[in-house]
């Protein structure tokens, strides 16, 4: 498989586009990254809470972060789509 | 009765309409996902973790959540209903994309076996309940009956084509939502009438890190079915921003209900005795959610009971789909027999793929335990997610400016390099948990690696990717040695053969005699085919230059867009041990060291290459052999041993070597007597008991000190009718600082030139060309 195949499918920008786009995330990495730190700690604490307070503290912060995170990378996609509608903007929609 | 499916559907000419909302994806997702894993696997995984089993759905939801946002970055930029299999063929090396399609399979109809079996341990629980259970089946058994059972009533179902699909999906969805909101919202007021049942909870993880990690991996299958959103790519409205929404959405929504269903298992349940609640549930095994709701949720056990039987009902029919349908395309694809891609005339069902999907789901189901059964299902979707985190680093390296993304992961390649380490961890700690899962899903794939590399890519070589028009042969064709002309050039033909004679002789070897009929790229290979009358008296030429000289031939035609993969393809298909090609003496692009052609013979065969300049005499009567090692010396001399015109008495093979100018006689000496004891062993054309006379046969060895290798030897050209010169093909590192030197000597020479380019250890060449796949893009 290769390039090629990509193109016949459709799937790859027109060819005087190529090089052109910076491939970066539109994810909000700090929150991201406070978001995972959320998640792991959140786990650490249902660990080591025993199944008293901390356990169901940890449950509660990881539901949080678990949304956080869904929400930073729904927000993501919506400027991604504006970064497309500006520089594709016969593409940006189906 | 039957057809076979060959030509896939052309794309563009049917399309499927864009009628997915965002809501009906993030359903699809969520109905895939609640499936019967979480009724069938909550009791069983309660075992090790004990009321960590929150804890372990929590973390899957982590190790979920980052292999979803590959998919949701891949699924927005490669929204092609093969999802994962696709990008599998993509990003990594060829045989990766047979094995996920392979182990997609397996995964797809191991889980239907876990879903049978939930269902036989559901229905054999009713049945007890109201007496009806059959007095002459014993209690275990009954179950794994009940299995076969629903299994071949949903082949009989699949074989109708009958699927549920559009609003009744929903609608079974959202029914499974409810009973699980039913059974949380019940179980909640219980546990809060009660908030002494909260003790329960404490000790925590009674199985440890180990048992939280082991629940984890058995209930992993709950939480696939997300990469189906992607499989609905061509059908869903404004794809690039709903795929990525939708995976993240429905993962958004199954994470938390799981925690929450193992929170209510756990904390409303009454044992009646001291024993803990999960080893209550642990011993209910696959009934746990079913027996827990009995007790404190309104019509409870009879609710839990229809959710499951439905669940697994719905889960065993879109896996028996499933897996049908992967081992169908991979039929149609000619990876398996073409029997797979049989469709029934009736139906239009792929029957006999049905009929061996469904046999490996009974057969799974009734040979190993439940758990294991699980396992195994875990292990496989576990190492397809693993290939998919490694697929996303090398498309995006490779082709990342090129796509048009609606989602892109942050922190890449780290988070994939960070998830394959806790898949791959995950996969391996199973071995913990169930060695028989293991021994099942590697003896699955160790087979679908012997069916790959001796079936499945020897056919797609010769029927897609390089056709052979024509093949003839000799009746009897016993293991010899081959050495094989790519005649591209019928004037060079005599020569070309001529030489190849002299290399096949000694070894009583036969000539593969190789015609490469070119397409140019935009036209399809089939219509070279026409081609083939026109080059059939270049054909009939070489074999009656072949036959003069007294030696067995085959004659093959193929086509393609470039010759080199006709000749690689050859190479493989028919164990050529010998290639003797021509060279014009001279590279047009600058790129290139030889030329295009044997430069991607050489990179992507591992076999001894002869390249003859065209106007090479053979035989000759002044060869030299610079030789830069004793080790390298053997092949060469071997061939010039071959090529020295035998009726010329002042014949002579000249193997020459450059030291440099500090050396001292004493060492000098020892390297020539090194040189000189390598030659006098038997050679590649030699008996292996032969003695070898360096006078005999007509060496001499001589030497010169000079600072400058390459200029001695172009110096030396001048007195020679022919060079003989080692070509490395060696790794790119050593290539690109030294290897390039024969080929230099090579271009400037006074004389005609031999190259002559030795194969490499078979596992060295394999992992030469596994690393240069990551570096470049792949050409094959």
């Amino acid at each position: 498989m290769a390039l090629e195949d990509l193109e016949e499918a459709g799937v790859t920008l027109p060819r005087d586009q190529w090089g052109k786009r910076e491939v970066r995330s539109a994810v909000h990495k700090p929150l991201f990254l406070v978001d995972v730190a959320l998640a792991v700690a959140s786990a650490v604490l249902m660990y080591f809470g025993n199944g008293r307070f901390l356990t169901w503290l940890g449950a509660v912060l990881f539901i949080i972060a678990l949304v956080g995170t869904t929400a930073l990378a729904l927000h993501a996609t919506s400027i991604q789509g504006r970064r497309r509608a500006r520089t594709q903007p016969d593409k940006a929609r189906p | 009765m039957s057809q076979v499916a060959t030509q896939p559907t052309v794309r563009g000419e049917i399309g499927l309409a864009r009628n997915l909302s965002l809501f009906d994806v993030t359903m699809v997702g969520v109905g895939a996902m609640i499936g019967a894993g979480i009724f069938v696997l909550t009791g069983i995984a309660a075992g090790p973790a004990g009321p960590a089993l929150i804890l372990a759905f929590a973390l899957n939801g982590v190790v979920t959540f980052l292999t979803a946002m590959v998919y949701a970055e891949l699924g927005s930029a490669i929204p092609e209903a093969g999802g994962g299999y696709l990008w599998i063929k993509q990003g990594l090396p060829a045989w990766n994309g047979f094995l996920a399609g392979w182990m997609s399979w397996f995964a797809h109809a191991v889980a239907g076996s876990l879903y049978a079996l939930g269902f036989g341990a559901y229905l054999a629980f009713v049945l007890q309940g109201f007496g009806l259970a059959p007095s002459l089946v014993p209690e275990e058994h009954l179950a794994k009956m009940l299995a076969v059972v629903i299994a071949l009533v949903f082949i009989g179902v699949n074989f109708k084509g009958v699927s549920e699909t559009g609003k009744v999906g929903n609608i079974v969805t959202l029914g499974k939502i409810l009973i699980l909101a039913v059974f949380i919202v019940s179980g909640m007021a219980a546990i809060f009438r009660h908030p002494i049942y909260l003790e329960k909870f404490t000790p925590f993880a009674t199985g440890g890190i180990t048992g939280v990690l082991t629940a984890m991996g058995l209930t992993f299958i709950a939480f696939e079915g997300y990469e189906i959103i992607v499989q609905a790519g061509e059908e869903v409205k404004n794809p690039k921003r709903n795929i990525p929404r939708a995976i993240f959405l429905s993962l958004a929504i199954v994470v938390p209900i799981y925690m929450l269903v193992a929170f209510t298992a756990l904390g409303a349940v009454n044992p009646g005795t001291d024993q803990p609640t999960w080893q209550w549930l642990a011993e209910h095994a696959e009934l746990g959610l079913a027996e827990a709701a009995r007790q404190f949720m309104p019509f409870g056990a009879t609710l839990l009971l229809v959710g499951g039987l439905f669940s697994t009902m719905s889960a065993l029919n879109a896996t028996t789909f499933s897996s049908t349908r992967v081992s169908f395309a991979m039929g149609r694809d000619r990876d398996l027999p073409e029997m797979f891609a049989r469709i029934h005339e009736r139906t239009q069902t792929p029957y006999l793929a049905l009929v061996a999907s469904g046999g490996l789901i009974i057969f799974m189901a009734v040979a190993i335990p439940i758990a294991d059964v699980a396992a195994a299902a875990d292990v496989m979707f576990l190492l397809l997610f693993l290939q998919v985190n490694i697929a996303i680093i090398v498309i995006r390296k490779r082709y990342a400016d090129k796509l048009d993304y609606g989602f892109v992961m942050p922190f890449h390649p780290v988070l994939p390099a960070i998830n394959i380490g806790l898949i791959a961890f995950l996969a391996l700690f199973m071995f913990h948990f169930s060695a028989i899962a293991w021994f099942f899903v590697i003896g699955w794939m160790v087979a679908g690696v012997l069916l790959h590399r001796f079936y499945a890519f020897p056919r797609e070589r010769e029927e897609v990717l390089t056709p052979v028009v024509l093949h003839e042969k000799p009746a009897v064709q016993p293991e010899r040695f081959r050495v094989m002309v790519p005649i591209a050039n019928p004037k060079s033909a005599q020569t070309m053969i001529d030489l190849a004679a002299r290399l096949a002789r000694p070894l009583n070897g036969q000539l593969v005699l190789l015609h490469v009929g070119t397409v140019p790229p935009q036209t399809p290979l089939t219509s070279g085919r026409r081609a083939l009358e026109r080059m059939r008296p270049a054909v009939d030429k070489a074999v009656e230059i072949a036959d003069a000289l007294e030696l067995e031939s085959e004659s093959i035609v193929r086509l393609a867009h470039e010759p080199w993969r006709a000749i690689v393809d050859t190479v493989e298909d028919h164990e050529v041990n010998f290639v003797v090609m021509g060279w014009r003496g001279r590279t047009r692009a600058r790129e290139t060291m030889v030329g295009r052609n044997i430069d991607k013979v050489l990179k992507y065969t591992n076999c001894n290459v002869l390249v003859v300049q065209q106007r090479a005499p053979v035989p000759a009567k002044r060869i030299l052999v610079p030789v830069f090692e004793p080790r390298s010396a053997s092949l060469l001399v071997s061939v010039g041993r071959l090529l020295v015109n035998e009726s010329d008495a002042e014949s002579r093979l000249t193997v020459f070597h450059v030291l440099p100018p500090k050396v001292s006689d004493v060492q000098r000496d020892a390297r020539l007597g090194a040189i000189a004891e390598s030659l006098e062993k038997p050679g590649l054309f030699d008996p292996p008991d032969a003695q070898i006379s360096l006078e005999q046969e007509r060496i001499e060895l001589k030497s010169t000190k000079a600072a400058n290798v390459m200029r001695s030897i172009v110096t030396r050209t001048h007195d020679a009718d022919l060079l003989i010169v080692g070509s490395s093909r060696a790794n790119w590192l050593k290539r690109t600082v030294v290897g390039r030197k024969p080929y230099r000597i090579a271009r400037r020479s006074a004389c005609p030139v031999i190259m002559v380019s030795p194969e490499t250890h078979g596992v060295r060449f394999s992992m030469q060309t596994f690393f240069q796949f990551f570096r470049e893009e792949p050409e094959r």
